[in-house]
């Protein structure tokens, strides 16, 4: 895709002042959508992006993290900083919230969004639009049966079946001909937002941003709302470095911005073994075609359950041993005892391994259960602006990601409850690695790449960098979009809830046009 | 994954199987009419692999979870002397498999688990995989 409208930052005139009626900056999943819901209107939009549109080395330096929190080196690295952002190799994994993720829970601190599951499930039906999901149907049976797949054969109240489904939209080339045909957007490819300026130092009007780009020239972009959608990371630190106004940054009055930083925690902890060779289960081993997407099954616990355990939200996803795995298990079940077995056993009793016979060449079948759970909101849990500074001059961020013992205990409850249940439907029976009492959890658990949390929604300013309009507090036209408004994260990976509150958010500011006469 | 193996009966698991190891080494003591002294390790050597999980998982609940004189009450139970002797060891021992899988599933259900070496069992089947450890350090 060549873009025939755009501009480059690289060559704009230094102090340049561009003007809009409202500014994206960071053209990812929520930008992008923000954009497209302004396209062909009387308003002037601006799309600012950080990159190209490709990926760029030098501009993929400006994306280097100080990071100092749990297992150093390995988060963040998976942000992509060109046209399109981060959906340019996402996994296309798309399913709403539960409703009761947006409640408040005694049991999980500085839970509860400011607004419920009906608020944002009109939401999720036009998000389903942009990524091209059809149906708003999350039912297992709908869509299992539909296939012929059958779930596991546990007590839905303790152990359910969920399904998610799969359309991996790169954002940029989707949408990227329908902006660059639109005569009100304009797209500035390689502007790198280094500061937000307020009137003065005791306004709440925003009123432009500093733009630097790698070739050393900076700019303005003036406009009458702004919105920032750059992730998790880079919002707080965009806030943050904000700082030569308001010290400690903007929206940073109760120092909350960067604090609860989330991930989900990913973690192969143990699996299921079944006793019978073949169960048919195929549905929750991979994704399977469904009309023009893809779907799959994965357990979960409901959320009647999770509030009897008060634990955080878990889900799990299954995938089947691994080739040495299976040949060990291949070993281990090749046995199968029945009466005749025992009748043989008579003849030669000790030897009863060498007596039972395997009735099957098929092949062994194990389920590794990869955990995919919430970590719970946690104000230590950060991001700050480092010393060390980028290309452009500006503090890189310092993350410094912490989980908590409740994160873990939640894990070791949850897999005590699934081994239960495989055990009581009859399923077979399940190992655990990870050792209950130990901390191997917290020590190993990985990020997916769900960077969330940094931003969080409140209404009261004391509790919340933003408001449940994703307005930044004690701005007048300030908006945060993307996964760092979420209070709390839940086991749903968040592309599809990103969408649905960049749809929201964009209507609040069609409203905030309007009552201004715009 | 670790290696985990063990012999899995599929319909019974490690109860099952362990009530058939248990009933194995029983047997196999009878026929041969004399107990041979040897290590636990020795008796691993020469078990077959699965067994030898077994063994595995058994040991690892001896140490762990069994208190004085818990495994004799469960050998009571589980090999009634009148019934073993009888000709009917295959009928008992089927029974046993039957009552064992409905006991589990109960114990299962009411969270009655231990974990050993990994799995997470019924206290009932483990402690029988505690008898085939105890059972084959004796052999």
């Amino acid at each position: 895709m060549e873009y025939k409208t755009s501009l480059d930052a690289r060559e704009i005139e230094p102090e340049t002042k561009l003007d809009f009626d409202l500014c994206i900056v960071g053209a990812g999943a929520a930008g992008i959508t923000i954009a497209r819901e302004f396209l062909n209107t009387n308003l002037r939009v601006c799309l600012l992006e950080s990159g190209g549109l490709r990926s760029d080395a030098a501009v993929n330096s400006l994306s280097e993290i100080d990071d100092v929190g749990h297992l150093p080196g390995t988060e963040g690295l998976n942000r992509l900083r060109y046209f399109g952002g981060t959906t340019n190799h996402w996994g296309g994994h798309c399913v709403p919230l539960e409703p009761d993720d947006f409640e408040k829970q005694d049991w999980i601190a500085y839970s509860g969004w400011p607004y419920d599951y009906n608020e944002v499930r009109p939401y999720y039906i036009r998000a389903h639009g942009v990524l091209g999901l059809g149906e708003f149907d999350y039912i297992p049976e709908n869509i299992g049966s539909g296939l012929g797949f059958e779930t596991f054969p546990f007590d839905r109240k303790t152990v359910a079946t969920t399904v998610s489904r799969y359309n991996r939209v790169r954002f940029g080339i989707r949408y990227g001909d329908e902006l660059d045909r639109a005569k009100n957007i304009k797209v500035i490819l390689y502007s790198d937002v280094s500061e937000i300026n307020l009137a003065d130092s005791t306004a709440n009007n925003v009123v432009k941003l500093l733009v630097k780009s790698i070739a050393g020239n900076q700019f303005y972009v003036a406009a009458k709302y702004f919105v920032i959608a750059t992730g998790a990371i880079e919002n707080a630190r965009l806030l943050l470095m904000s700082n030569r106004q308001r010290v400690s940054g903007i929206g940073n009055h109760s120092d909350l911005v960067g604090r609860f930083f989330q991930e989900h925690l990913s973690y192969s902890s143990g699996y299921i073994v079944p006793n019978t060779r073949n169960p048919k289960l195929r549905f929750y081993l991979r994704e399977w075609p469904y009309g023009d997407i893809g779907v799959r099954a994965h357990i979960a616990l409901p959320s009647d359950k999770v509030r009897e355990l008060q634990i955080p939200k878990y889900r799990a996803e299954i995938g089947l041993v691994s080739v040495s795995s299976a040949y060990r298990l291949a070993k281990a079940i090749k046995h199968n005892v029945s009466v005749g077995d025992v009748l043989a056993l008579m003849s030669d009793p000790v030897g009863l391994g060498t007596v039972a016979r395997c009735n099957s060449n098929a092949p062994p079948t194990a389920y590794l259960l990869i955990n995919h759970v919430e970590q719970t909101p946690n104000p230590d849990s950060r991001v700050t602006l480092a010393v060390k500074k980028d290309p452009l001059d500006r503090p890189q961020p310092q993350l410094n990601w912490k989980l908590s013992p409740l994160d873990q205990e939640g894990v070791i409850r949850a897999q005590r409850l699934i081994a239960h249940e495989v055990g009581r439907s009859g399923f077979g029976r399940m190992q655990i690695e990870m050792r209950e009492g130990a901390n191997d959890f917290l020590e190993k658990a990985v990020g997916p790449g769900h960077q969330m949390g940094t931003t969080r929604m409140d209404d009261d300013p004391a509790r919340g960098v933003t408001d449940g309009n994703a307005k930044v507090h004690y701005t007048n036209n300030l908006h945060v979009a993307g996964s760092s408004l979420f209070p709390r994260c839940g086991w749903a990976n968040p592309t599809l809830t990103i969408v649905a509150t960049s749809i929201r958010l964009a209507d609040h500011l069609k409203i905030r046009f309007r009552a201004d006469g715009v | 994954m670790k290696d985990s193996s063990f012999g899995f009966n599929r319909r019974f698991f490690v109860g099952g199987a362990a009530v058939v190891a248990a009933a194995s080494f029983y047997i196999a003591a009878v026929a041969r009419g004399a107990l041979k002294a040897c290590s636990y390790e020795d008796v691993e050597v020469g078990l077959p692999s699965e067994l030898q999980s077994l063994v595995r998982i058994g040991n690892s609940y001896l140490s762990e979870h069994t208190k004085d004189g818990e495994l004799d009450t469960l050998e009571g139970a589980l090999f009634d002397e009148t019934e073993t002797r009888s000709a009917n060891i295959l009928f008992a021992v089927q029974r046993r498999l039957l009552a064992l899988d409905r006991q589990v599933r109960d114990e299962f259900a009411r969270c009655e688990t231990v974990i050993c070496d990994g799995w997470v069992l019924a206290k009932s089947e483990a402690r029988l995989c505690a008898m085939v450890a105890a059972r084959a350090r004796r052999l």
